[in-house]
């Protein structure tokens, strides 16, 4: 009699919990409509040489973010901002990863500064399906093919380096000495620098490397000076890029001098004295190249706008190509919009579109035009130009504080 | 020549951090792995000097010496003197390194700043080479330096103490030597003069954070070309580190800079274990 009652009892509670799953399945359907879109942002505060670009980075994409919430999120969907506090330590990246995995799976993922954590993270993301805006040069994150998910947001070094032939081309410059130091990239930049300055005609009478961490740039100098190029064109960030002026002045070598992206990055040269080298003759014969977005224009809206939020959140160390972070993001919501989806795959799809990409009111690169056999975008010659250095503020030159 | 005066100058900046490792090691038998970072706040403490304070130049000289003395005495009270064992002390002078550096990008940032120099900015022709004036001075201090050191190590009381201590410290306890006092001051003393070195090579380095990793290790190859505990030896090492540094750098390209360093560096302690200048020492047992 027992049994029996308890089996009654039994199929009554079943009879009960059935609608009640029912409503738990569409509020859990409901939930992840209105669920926030989760960006991770590799970040810190102790990156050693790159921390004001780790700083600036992450403020860039803070900034993004609430760009994008403001006008309604990512398809409805508010933006949640994780930082993971690796100070673009690869090891620690991974690490953040892992966790924030376990945890709650990021939709998307931003780095901002440290091509090391970009490789390290990489692999996962693809793994795990997750879109990843990248702002270090990969070859394997602008190879759709084994990246699908990924995308760079830095110019590719050939477009750096190709920017430099119309100036060469201008001022008469046949005989080229190419200065670069012994990171990846700045490796990669001599290299190719090399070869399409080769490609297009002209002569390198030197190519020279320095060690990052030397003190001192004078057995560097000498040896380019003895092949008597035209100009110099070199690649320093931070400290090296003060040895370089310092030993050419030391020597009274009156040659031009020609630094690429990473040198107008560096506040020394932006800046003027006591702090900075700024009208001394360190860098009289020097032209910094930039891109457009670092040259203040009132008419440049989008630019601005991103300026603005920025200087709000804490302002932009270095130059212009730093935010990257923020294009990041305002490219995530522009695919999303297109696709009708935050979907990663159907994003990533969308962002090959050009009417996607070039209309998405990013900040730094008016369009970043990327296809279905590259996911780097395919800048086209011009995008930088030379300028003398002047005061940088706020990514800018020629802005008011 | 002027290949010559850059490894000289550079080879200063080295020795200049080798004779502060050889203070400390003369006077406890333990490295100061931090020594190098006391010379980068030293240049960020001038460049606040001259700078953000506007003060003369003897004043920021002063204020760079004692502002590193406190903090390397502060150094040895907390990650010196607790520690019994010279091979753990090499872990908390190295941690205590790390948080100077942290310190300083906290307070200065990261990006690299000019640090003025009190005579002429130009660089001079000087016996068909080319050279900064403050390349000379620092060149001229690491030899001055080394030669007050040997002098007050030979001829006062206090040096010889010092001497005495790092041969044997039982015996110098039982001559009355203080020997705990005279281990602190070394520490203040490397700190003091840690202050004025960051004066002199500021100009040439610029203030950095990233300068003491920089400086720590070749600092360290100096000392062991040169001999542990040798001054001479150290000012030797710096020398011969900068200038070897430099014409690979300048004939074989700069990879092969760090590698000619160590490759001289490892011949010479095959053929002199103790290093150009080290003395063996006999003991009884």
């Amino acid at each position: 009699m027992i049994g029996r009652r308890a089996r009654w009892a039994a199929l009554a509670a079943a009879l009960l919990a059935l609608p009640a799953c029912g409503a738990a399945e569409e509020a859990g359907t409901a939930g992840a409509a209105e669920a926030p879109y989760v960006i991770m942002v590799s970040a810190g505060s102790d990156a050693g040489p790159v921390t004001d670009q780790l700083i600036t980075g992450v403020n860039s994409v803070k900034a993004g973010v609430e760009t994008v919430n403001e006008a309604g999120g990512i398809n409805g969907r508010q933006i949640k901002l994780i930082e993971s506090p690796d100070n673009a330590n690869p090891t620690k990246a991974v690490s953040g990863l892992r966790a924030q995995l376990a945890k709650e799976k990021p939709d998307a993922y931003i780095v901002t500064a440290g091509t090391q954590v970009s490789s390290a993270v990489a692999p996962i993301l693809n793994q795990n399906k997750i879109l990843f805006m990248n702002s270090a040069n990969l070859d394997e994150t602008a190879d759709p093919k084994q990246h699908p998910l990924a995308f760079n947001l830095a110019a590719s070094p050939r477009v750096v380096v190709e920017d430099y032939l119309p100036v060469f081309e201008a001022e008469g410059y046949k005989k080229i000495g190419i200065l670069h130091g012994n990171s990846p990239y700045a490796k990669t930049f001599g290299e190719l620098a090399e070869t399409v300055f080769k490609e297009n005609g002209y002569e390198v009478v030197g190519n020279v490397e320095y060690d990052s961490a030397a003190l001192d740039m004078t057995a560097q100098i000498s040896a380019l000076r003895d092949a008597a190029p035209d100009v110099v064109v070199f690649n320093a960030y931070g400290a090296p890029t003060g040895y370089v002026l310092k030993g050419m002045t030391k020597l009274g070598w009156d040659v031009p001098m020609l630094g690429e992206t990473s040198v107008a990055s560096t506040p020394l040269v932006t800046q003027e004295p006591p702090d900075g080298l700024l009208g001394l003759p360190e860098v009289k014969n020097l032209k910094i190249e930039v891109n457009a977005a670092t040259v203040y224009d009132p008419a440049a809206e989008a630019t601005n706008k991103a300026v603005e939020k920025m200087k709000a959140l804490g302002g932009i160390k270095g130059a212009m190509v730093n935010v990257l972070g923020y294009d990041g993001v305002l490219l995530i919501a522009a695919g999303a919009k297109s696709a009708g989806s935050t979907d990663a795959a159907a994003i990533a799809k969308a962002l090959e579109d050009p009417k996607v990409n070039g209309n998405a009111g990013t900040a730094v690169y008016g369009s970043y035009p990327y296809s279905a056999d590259s996911h780097e975008p395919k800048l086209p010659r011009g995008t930088h130009t030379f300028v003398p250095p002047a005061p940088i503020v706020n990514g800018q030159m020629g802005a008011s504080k | 020549m002027t290949l010559i005066y850059a490894g000289l100058s550079l080879g200063a900046v080295y020795a200049l951090v080798a004779i502060g490792y050889n203070i400390v090691f003369v006077a406890s038998r333990s490295f100061n792995f931090a020594q190098a970072q006391l010379m980068m706040i030293g240049a960020f403490v001038a460049y606040a000097g001259h700078v953000t304070f506007g003060l003369p130049a003897v004043a920021v000289i002063v204020l760079a010496m004692v502002v590193v003395m406190v903090i390397a005495a502060i150094e040895e009270r907390i990650a010196v003197r607790p520690v019994a064992d010279h091979q753990t002390q090499l872990i908390t002078t190295l941690g205590f390194g790390t948080v100077l550096t942290g310190l300083a990008q906290l307070i200065w940032g990261t990006q690299p700043l000019e640090v003025p120099f009190i005579g002429s900015k130009e660089a001079i022709t000087l016996a068909g080479g080319r050279v900064y004036t403050f390349e000379i001075g620092l060149i001229v201090m690491a030899v001055v330096l080394v030669v007050g050191i040997h002098l007050y190590t030979r001829r006062r009381l206090n040096g010889l103490a010092v001497v005495a201590m790092s041969q044997d410290a039982e015996a110098a306890v039982l001559r009355g030597v203080n020997v705990r006092m005279l281990a602190f001051s070394a520490f203040a003393v490397t700190g003091l003069l840690a202050g004025l070195m960051g004066f002199f090579i500021g100009p040439k380095t610029f203030a950095v954070a990233t300068l003491g990793s920089a400086l720590a290790l070749k600092g360290f190859v100096a000392l062991a070309i040169g001999g542990f505990g040798s001054f001479y030896g150290g000012l030797a090492g710096g020398f011969t580190v900068g200038l070897v540094e430099e014409h690979a750098a300048r004939y074989l390209g700069s990879e092969f800079s760090n590698l000619s360093v160590f490759a001289i560096l490892l011949l010479v302690l095959m053929i002199r274990p103790t290093g150009l200048f080290g003395k063996v020492q006999e003991r009884m047992v």
